[in-house]
């Protein structure tokens, strides 16, 4: 097993003295007569941080997070929640909130149904609910389409209901697993805005799977860089421009140099994967 | 725009077939004891209307009681195998043993046990129209979006919240489905069942007035007793139907 290489290794770690938000100690996860999915792994996520694992596809970039939601048990090694122990997580899981591939809605159920899904799981009281569900709902442009059902809505704003879905119960901890992948490029850049300025509002602490280096450089105070066979994080890449980021750092030389660093990391990883299975 | 021509054209075919059928009637003189000319027929059901709908409201008690116990015993029965995969395999070969055995074979045995005629042709009737909703429902509190469940699981949802808000509403499709076959069978058994029974009296029904009118000869009667089985028929279809699009307005078409 490779340790991660740190890269470029020369630049500081800031944040390194905030509270650890998930920890992942030694991980590991072999599903019922298959290869190791992931190798034992270490990995830290802190607070107010916005992490982001890119890799080949099938190199466990799901199953690293869904380890992290604890959606899965790991076949050996453990998750840490807030510092604690997960066996006594009690109200630890209620400030984590995890995002689909897709948007996964109840088609039966107008917007603010949805939204509201956690909150009424959860008894949070009527009157409550419904204020927090339009707070939400406010916050991702949607105030407007409350009583809409899923099915009348684009892709994108699909999205969104499943993103304030997610917001509504107040998270401190967002996992969310190429939320925008089947989006075109247009729309992705928009919520990618959209996405940043709610968590530096909302001080989240995020772990952003996406397969698109582009997204990974604009969202992330650090990237890491997994490789597969068996998968791995190969490499991590800290991105420490300033946030609020916005269209401007998009069209910027840092960001650009930062996605040709990221691109040939991901290509060495792949490499590496290549050689190893 | 489109119900128009959804109800003009099959009301044009009926009314082209009818007036064919009266035209050759009429042409190659069939006498009405051989096969009954469209007017014969009406004329039959008017003089005989009082008896015929009378046993209309027989055969549909029969029909509705036995459908209502179908969907209250089938959706039990798929609650009661949706918690658990033993329970299902258990007991579900027991449903489809029920299933493919012909109504016709049983129907004089229930009726032996079952002293009372009007329940023991509702129990006919139920029978056969159970299974469509065990198979229905069950496949429906199965077919849950996975990543919904995850949801659920992940927000520490309980059995009944996760019941209740998540397979039920999923169900609900499935469940509806079947029901529209299940109205079906539940009319058909309720026939057969009058066949097996024969017995006249109190709940005499169109089947009991079929078998009288083919004795007595009287087939205008017969083809009368008949379209108030297809019309009950029709109206079971629609109203399902109605109530399908009902229940699942808002949803996606195809859902
Ligand atoms: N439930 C499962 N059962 C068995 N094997 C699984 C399961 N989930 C994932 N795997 C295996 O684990 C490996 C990693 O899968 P994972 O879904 O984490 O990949 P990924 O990096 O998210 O890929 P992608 O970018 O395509 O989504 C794959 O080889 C996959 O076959
Ligand atoms: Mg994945």
């Amino acid at each position: 097993m490779s340790h991660p290489q740190r890269y470029p290794a020369d630049i500081s770690e800031s944040g390194a003295d905030r509270p650890p938000v998930v920890a992942l100690r030694a991980v590991e996860m072999v599903f019922a007569r298959h290869a190791r999915a992931l190798a034992p792994t270490e990995l830290t996520i802190r607070s107010g941080e916005f992490a982001s694992l890119i890799g080949p596809s099938g190199c466990g970039k799901s199953t690293l997070l869904k380890l992290a939601a604890r959606l899965h048990e790991p076949s050996a090694g453990q998750v840490e929640w807030w510092g604690g122990d997960f066996r006594r997580v009690g109200e630890a899981g209620r400030r984590l909130a995890f995002v689909f591939q897709d948007p996964t809605l109840m088609p039966w159920a107008d917007v603010a149904s949805n939204v509201r899904l956690p909150l009424d799981l959860r008894r949070v009281p009527r009157a409550e609910a419904s204020e927090r569900v339009a707070a939400a709902l406010r916050q991702v442009g949607l105030a407007d389409r409350h009583a809409e059902r899923p099915h009348r809505l684009s892709g994108g704003m699909r999205m969104r209901v499943s993103i304030a879905r997610a917001l509504v119960t107040d998270p401190d901890l967002l996992l969310m697993d190429e939320p925008f992948g089947a989006l075109d490029e247009f729309t992705r850049d928009r919520l990618d805005e959209d996405l940043l300025a709610l968590a530096a509002q909302r001080q989240l602490t995020t772990l952003f799977v996406t397969h698109s280096i582009g997204e990974a450089a604009f969202l992330s105070s650090r990237v890491l860089v997994m490789a597969s066979g068996p998968g791995r994080i190969f490499a991590e890449y800290p991105v420490p421009d300033p946030f609020p980021r916005d269209e401007a750092y998009r069209l910027g030389s840092r960001y650009a140099e930062h996605c040709r660093c990221l691109s040939r990391l991901l290509h060495e990883a792949s490499r590496s994967g290549e050689v190893r299975a | 725009m489109m119900a128009l021509p959804r109800i003009l054209a099959p009301a044009l075919v009926g009314v082209l077939l009818l007036a064919l059928w009266q035209a050759g009637c009429v042409a190659w003189h069939v006498p009405p004891y051989i096969f009954p000319a469209p007017s014969a027929i009406a004329a039959s059901l008017w003089q005989n209307l009082g008896a015929l709908l009378h046993a209309l409201r027989s055969t549909m008690a029969v029909t509705l009681t036995a459908l209502a116990l179908a969907v209250l015993a089938g959706t039990a029965i798929s609650f009661l195998f949706v918690q658990s995969r033993a329970i299902e395999a258990s007991l579900m070969p027991y449903a489809v043993m029920l299933q493919v055995t012909p109504i016709v074979a049983v129907a004089p045995l229930i009726i032996i046990l079952v002293k009372d005629t009007f329940w023991s042709l509702v129990l006919c009737a139920a029978v056969i129209a159970l299974f469509p909703v065990i198979s229905n429902t069950t496949l429906g509190l199965r077919s849950v979006d996975p990543g919904l469940l995850a949801f659920f699981r992940m927000n520490k949802a309980g059995r009944w919240q996760t019941l209740w808000r998540l397979r039920v509403p999923s169900a609900l499709p499935f469940f509806l489905a079947g029901l529209r076959v299940a109205a079906g069978l539940a009319l058909v058994g309720a026939v057969v069942a009058e066949f097996v029974a024969g017995t006249g009296g109190r709940s005499a029904g169109l089947a009991y007035e079929i078998l009288q009118a083919s004795f007595q000869l009287d087939i205008p009667r017969m083809f009368a007793a008949l379209v108030l089985i297809t019309l009950a028929g029709i109206a079971l279809t629609l109203a399902t139907a109605g109530l399908s699009r009902r229940m699942l307005r808002g949803r996606e078409p195809d859902a």
